[in-house]
């Protein structure tokens, strides 16, 4: 990184603040400066740290991250999970948890990310999500402009867990230990809940438009999380994207229709059962024909790779055995 | 080099020149030779195909011959880049389109562009060309007309005024006739005879009319597979047995009211039957 | 014998006073828009803040009152992108009137001869290469692959169009328009087929299609600039060549222009601003075939005045386009661009402004 755009950046000016306080006489140093710096507790040392994100970014944060700048919903609710809600200084539109992140000014307006807004709101640390998700051009940008960019893009329940640990570090956050531990638990529930039960063959329905049908990719997250649910998943190619023909080899004994949290009409079970019978090829399949066909609301929570990640889990459990569940 | 060649306008010696075509050479000219001397006029007839066309081009230096030389204004015609070309040679084409958007003055400016010095233009001398040109070619009420207002009469005198415009010593016209009325016809003959002397300019006009021919030129050239025949001038007609032979049609010759010999075709009816 | 009266001097061309007018008036224009663009965002950087901090960079004076992010806003965001949009603005607004006039056809814009397919599948190819490597190809002076890559394209397939349609007797127009039709489908196949299997690229490779000025940037416009810069000023002396082939091919020839030298001369001129603007902004539509048009209408035809003017007024409209693209939500400056152009050109049209070869 080039040193110019080092120096303007208010990370640097914020570590020669502590270094001008942490130098200070001792005698003169007042209790009201070392109440605005962390500088007597061990977390002091914890500073500068170096992380490497999920894009293999190696990103040095000087000091503890005040104002954070989040760019996708995934990133806000780990930082509020770590009970750093107020440290937020901009996140998306489409941020919906917890309530209280709808007081943050939006950088993010309808997957766009403003560029502008970002730098407005002053950040001394950004989290992007990765896979494009934030355009790696605007990652780009913003690093060029000299902010402090994490990349985020957990592909696994475990990812989530070392996300959350990288999140915590990056900003000197302690409950992320608690948080893990919780999550881990809430899984293992899950696990031994449907212990034993029969494992349909289940097709989570992410989108379907003519004729194409998109639903967990080959070896994906969700397709993870389908297995532990207590179900084979069916797959598609690396995108999820599953041919019609494959689709019908596959014969899947249970459909979750993810796209009902989207569309009301498909709410109904039986307005959704008839919709999907009426396409192609589909009336013929197990699922349909044993009226295994499930409008599922809870997309959001099971497709979003972050502390919620286990109520999808769980949601995806309740829906493909309902009777292991009250 | 020759004292006849050094005085000549333009010069072609055993010339052979045509368009390349699919069957591996069209020889539209073969072996022409002409001399145009300065202050001539000169009319060059001939049927369709016969290249009139092309030899008006490479008189203008814009088609290379195949075999022969020419000589403009004693030197190689090699030797004039395109410019100074421009700068003594027009051209009158056979189309009257004029581009849309301009008024006849700025038409006739770009005739100018040859002689083009100053960054934007304003050179007084241009100016001044501009306007003798006008005035010569009678298009001075014209000036501020918009082109795509003119009649085709208009448009042939604003296209006379742009050839004007470049100051040539030799103007070649391509079938300047084809689209005028019979008074038109005549005005513009007249017009050139004015030109010659008040410019010195040497004419060769591409024409398809046999008598407008004889009361126009000095002299008269018939193309003829490929070669150029004398075939008339300083008010003779043209000689109609040359004029048969060339267009492959029997042309005779009939005397007029006031003693002038003009041609016309022969035994135009008797096929009909 | 009348005597000879004494005719007003006769006006000829655009006229030297009426052409500084016209263009001073476009500079002046083009600054206010500027302006505009400076103090306008989505960001609440104040009008006199941001005319402050522009001073202040520019000429040295006045004292820092503001926030260090409201100085990188104006001076890292919101400058390279109005920089960027005079810059490529001017460069298809000159070539377009340049390609009109060449090609002698009223539909021709600066991408025409195949400059926007072969930057699209550069441009698309190197957005899709992290993908298939790997490996992170950094960037060479402030450009990344996608720009290097798009420069590079652009410039290929206008060389390999004009390849093609050159003949024994040089290079006719209308084989020149075809073949550029026909190498910008070939292209443009090569770029659905990337498309298709762009997967989770296919939102990053639509906005580049689309042109913005979104990633505009000092080092980029240090790269773009210069280019475009020294082709329309070669082009600007050329205005006589460009007035002689309204005539068409053969009467400008009669009149010294030695054509096919100046239609290789121009081509390369004009496809050089174009590729150099493409690679930094995309490829946006409209500006190249609608100012010459619009301006032509209202000038005249005289490239004289054109040329100038069709630069000056192609980085107004960009300016403008992008300030708009910028306040709705970000949304690429090629949608704004055909948003406006679209229906200009219609209503030209109506007017049935053709130029009669």
């Amino acid at each position: 990184m080039a040193l110019r755009v080092r120096l303007h950046s208010i990370p640097a000016a914020l570590t020669l603040l502590l270094l001008v306080a942490c130098t200070a006489p001792a005698s003169s140093s007042s209790p009201s400066a070392s109440a605005d710096v962390p500088s007597t507790s061990p977390a002091a040392a914890a500073y500068p740290v170096t992380i490497t994100d999920d894009a293999g970014r190696e990103v040095t944060i000087d000091s503890s991250p005040q104002r954070i700048v989040s760019l996708a919903p995934s990133g806000t609710e780990i930082v509020c999970a770590l009970d750093a809600c107020g440290r937020l200084v901009g996140v998306t539109d489409f941020d919906d948890y917890p309530a209280e992140v709808s007081e943050v000014a939006d950088v993010v307006i309808a997957a766009q990310v403003d560029v502008e807004r970002v730098v407005a709101a002053e950040p001394d640390l950004v989290l992007a999500a990765g896979n494009e998700i934030t355009p790696s051009s605007v990652i780009a940008q913003l690093t060029d402009l000299g902010l402090t960019v994490l990349v985020l893009y957990p592909e696994s329940l475990d990812a989530v867990y070392a996300d959350i640990e990288l999140v915590a570090r990056a900003i000197d956050a302690t409950a992320a230990d608690d948080l893990i531990g919780d999550m881990r638990q809430g899984v293992d529930a899950v696990v031994s809940a449907v212990e034993g039960a029969d494992r349909p063959r289940a097709l989570y329905e992410v989108f379907h438009a003519e004729g194409a049908t998109y639903t967990a990719g080959e070896g994906s997250f969700l397709a993870s999380l389908i297995e532990l649910a207590g179900a084979v998943p069916v797959t598609g190619d690396a995108q999820g994207l599953l041919a019609a023909e494959e689709l019908i080899v596959a014969d899947p004994e249970l459909i979750l229709l993810g796209t009902a949290s989207y569309d009301p009409s498909l709410a109904d079970p039986e307005a959704a059962r008839d919709t999907v019978a009426a396409r192609a090829g589909w009336a013929e399949l197990a699922a349909v024909r044993d009226g295994r066909v499930v409008p599922y609301l809870d997309d959001i929570v099971t497709t979003r790779p972050g502390p919620r990640i286990v109520e999808g889990l769980e949601a995806l459990a309740r829906a493909i055995h309902p009777d292991r569940f009250d | 080099m020759t004292e006849a060649m050094r005085d000549s306008v333009a010069q072609l010696e055993a010339v052979s020149a045509g368009y390349p075509s699919l069957d591996g050479g069209r020889r539209v000219l073969a072996g022409a030779d002409l001399t145009l001397a300065p202050g001539e006029m000169v009319a060059l007839l001939g049927p369709n195909g016969s290249g009139k066309t092309t030899l008006l081009r490479i008189l203008a230096g814009t088609l290379a011959v195949s075999a022969g030389r020419v000589t403009l204004f004693g030197r190689p015609i090699e030797s004039w880049s395109r410019r100074e070309v421009a700068r003594r040679v027009a051209v009158l084409p056979q189309t009257t389109e004029l581009p849309a958007g301009f008024t006849v003055a700025d038409v006739v400016a770009l005739g100018r562009i040859p002689h083009g010095r100053s960054w934007f233009g304003d050179d007084p001398a241009d100016a001044a060309a501009v306007a003798a040109a006008l005035r010569d070619a009678d298009a001075e009420p014209l000036a501020r007309r918009r082109v795509t207002e003119l009649s085709g009469g208009e448009r042939q005198r604003v296209l006379v005024a742009m050839a004007l415009a470049q100051e040539p010593r030799l103007l070649l016209l391509d079938e300047p006739t084809l689209h005028l009325d019979l008074a038109h016809q005549i005005a513009l003959i007249r017009m050139l005879e004015r030109l010659r002397r008040a410019r010195s300019l040497t004419v060769l006009a591409v024409l398809h009319d046999l008598n407008l021919a004889a009361v126009f030129a000095d002299r008269s050239l018939i193309l003829d597979s490929g070669r150029l025949i004398g075939a008339g001038g300083n008010g003779r007609a043209v000689d109609p047995v040359l004029a048969s032979r060339a267009f492959g049609v029997p042309i005779q010759e009939a005397v007029t009211a006031d003693g002038r010999r003009v041609l016309t075709p022969a035994a135009v009816h008797q096929a009909v039957d | 014998m009348r005597a000879a009266t004494v005719a007003p001097p006769l006006a000829l061309g655009p006229g030297l006073g009426r052409s500084t007018v016209v263009i001073g008036s476009g500079i002046v224009l083009l600054l206010a828009v500027s302006l505009a663009a400076v103090a306008a965002g989505t960001s609440g950087v104040g009008v006199g803040d941001a005319l402050a901090i522009v001073a202040h960079r520019l000429l040295g004076i006045g004292t820092v009152t503001w926030p260090l992010s409201s100085e990188t806003i104006v001076w890292e965001l919101r400058l390279p992108r109005i920089a960027a949009g005079i810059i490529v603005g001017a460069g298809l607004g000159c070539a377009g009137t340049v390609f009109q006039a060449l090609l002698r056809n009223p539909l021709a814009d600066p991408y025409i001869i195949g400059t926007a397919a072969g930057a699209s599948l550069g441009a698309v190819g190197a957005l899709l290469v992290p993908t298939v490597l790997p490996i992170a190809i950094g960037g060479w002076l402030g450009l990344g692959l996608v720009q290097i890559m798009a420069f590079a394209g652009g410039l290929a397939a206008v060389l390999a169009v004009y390849g093609i349609a050159r003949g024994r007797g040089g290079t006719p127009v209308v084989t020149l328009l075809l073949a550029g039709y026909a190498v910008s489908s070939l292209l443009a196949a090569g770029v659905a087929m990337l498309m298709f299997v762009s997967g989770d690229r296919l939102a990053a490779v639509v906005s580049w299609l689309l042109g913005s000025l979104a990633g505009a940037s000092w080092p980029r416009l240090a790269f773009a600039a210069p280019l475009i810069i020294v082709s329309f000023s070669l082009l600007l002396l050329r205005w006589r060549g460009l007035n002689a082939l309204l005539l068409g091919e053969q009467r400008a020839t009669h009149l010294g222009l030695e054509v096919e030298r100046e239609k290789r001369i121009l081509t390369g001129l004009a496809a050089l601003a174009t590729s150099a603007g493409v690679a930094i902004s995309g490829t946006i539509g409209f500006v190249g075939l609608v100012v010459p048009h619009l301006l032509r209408l209202a000038f005249g035809p005289d490239h004289r005045l054109l040329l100038p003017a069709s630069m000056v007024f192609g980085a107004v409209l960009l300016v403008l386009a992008d300030l708009g693209a910028r306040m709705v939500g970000g949304i690429p400056v090629g949608v704004v661009t055909a948003l406006i152009g679209a229906p200009f050109f219609l209503w030209l049209l109506r007017r049935s402004l053709v130029v009669h070869d």
